[in-house]
């Protein structure tokens, strides 16, 4: 094939395509169309922010739980708590707003901007949900110390601080571990397969990808 | 009134820029069924996005935007459900047919396939390329500058040619 010619070979082949299936949508009605479309675009779009609304709505009460206790918990003896519910309450209310942020730019999103704006929108909106995983990773350690005291660190027998320590010396270094490694360098790594290989994960993580496209593309 | 003036305005210029459906479809989808699906989804979305058309812009520069918007966000959609065909086997594909036969709809054919091979991205591109679409236009279609359209066509059309070498 004569790679200058390209446009020509393009050209005569698509005015000799059998276009007939396009002929039968354009019959349909422009009513049934649209009746046919906004009935998928709700079952897909609704079932992303259901997800986020109801996220937002058991997160909430939570919050407002977390608060109440800490309330309640003011004083030196119940440090412990008071560090972990504090981080707890302030890594969930950051879930929360980019939550919220999701829910509004799934309304501002425009099929008229240029390719890459719009393109860019929906792939940073999955890996939005990415990163708030991330992030929520960096509770596990306080929930495994919580329930510490002064009076009891003091009075405890040595394997038990050990067994302790090592609990949450390992959610740490689980938390700060995987906050550090979950992107896009690292979607081809075993480890990250594994964590993320359901249907519900795979669009998110191929959106990483397709990012680091819209990047390369983007220069020159 | 106004409504259904405008409808029937809009079903007009769907009818005259309809082959832009059509090669949008084709390059983004591998079958029939797909093919409808999207091309109903994307008349959805012009006609959602009608009310909000600037006139500063071609229609076509316009229809292309939400065409290829709409198709990128489909084929991705697609692409997580099902696994892709590998290129080593498309390419066997490929070989054969072209053992079979070699005159200019075969040339189309392969054309056809190469480009449905490249990225989302680069795909926009050709299309836009092959359609004699301005540089500035296509520029304004993707969102990117004219010298980087040019340098990107360049290298696109390099790999075409390393493709065809093997072959033929």
């Amino acid at each position: 094939m004569d790679i200058d010619n390209l446009k020509n070979t393009w050209q005569s082949y698509n005015n000799k395509s059998e276009d007939t299936w396009l002929h039968d949508v354009m019959k349909l009605n422009m009513d049934l169309i649209e009746a046919l479309q906004t009935q998928k675009a709700k079952s897909a779009l609704n079932k992303m922010i259901w997800v986020k609304v109801l996220a937002v709505i058991i997160a909430i009460p939570f919050m407002g739980f977390l608060g109440y206790l800490l309330y309640y918990s003011m004083e030196p003896s119940k440090i412990f708590f008071i560090i972990c519910d504090s981080a707890i309450l302030l890594l969930t209310a950051i879930a929360v707003l980019v939550y919220i942020k999701h829910l509004v730019w799934i309304r501002q999103i425009n099929n008229s901007k240029t390719v890459l704006e719009t393109q860019n929108k929906l792939a940073q909106l999955q890996l939005s949900t990415l990163r708030i995983t991330r992030l929520l990773w960096l509770q596990a350690p306080f929930y495994s110390f919580f329930f510490l005291s002064p009076a009891w660190i003091k009075s405890m027998s040595l394997p038990w601080m050990l067994f302790q320590l090592s609990i949450t010396g390992f959610f740490t270094f689980l938390a700060i571990w995987l906050y550090r490694n979950i992107n896009y360098r690292n979607a081809h790594r075993k480890w990250f397969k594994l964590l993320f290989s359901t249907p519900e994960w795979t669009g998110i993580v191929s959106s990483m990808t397709f990012l680091k496209e819209i990047e390369d593309f983007r220069k020159e | 009134m106004q409504q259904e003036t405008n409808r029937a305005e809009f079903v007009r210029l769907m009818e005259t820029h309809q082959k832009i459906i059509f090669k949008v479809c084709n390059s983004y989808c591998r079958n029939k069924d797909d093919r409808e699906d999207l091309a109903q989804e994307i008349i959805y979305q012009l006609w959602k996005s009608y009310g909000s058309y600037n006139e500063s812009f071609k229609f076509s520069t316009w229809m292309y935007r939400v065409a290829l918007n709409v198709a990128i966000s489909h084929y991705r959609k697609e692409m997580i459900k099902q696994e892709t065909i590998p290129l080593a086997e498309s390419m066997e594909a490929i070989k054969e047919e072209t053992d079979m036969a070699r005159d200019s709809e075969q040339n189309g054919q392969q054309l056809q396939r190469f480009i449905n091979e490249l990225k989302e991205l680069d795909r926009a591109l050709m299309l836009l390329y092959l359609e004699e679409k301005p540089y500035r236009e296509i520029g304004e279609i993707l969102g990117i500058t004219e010298t980087n359209v040019a340098t990107k066509i360049n290298r696109i059309k390099d790999k075409l040619k390393q493709r065809f070498a093997t072959i033929n």
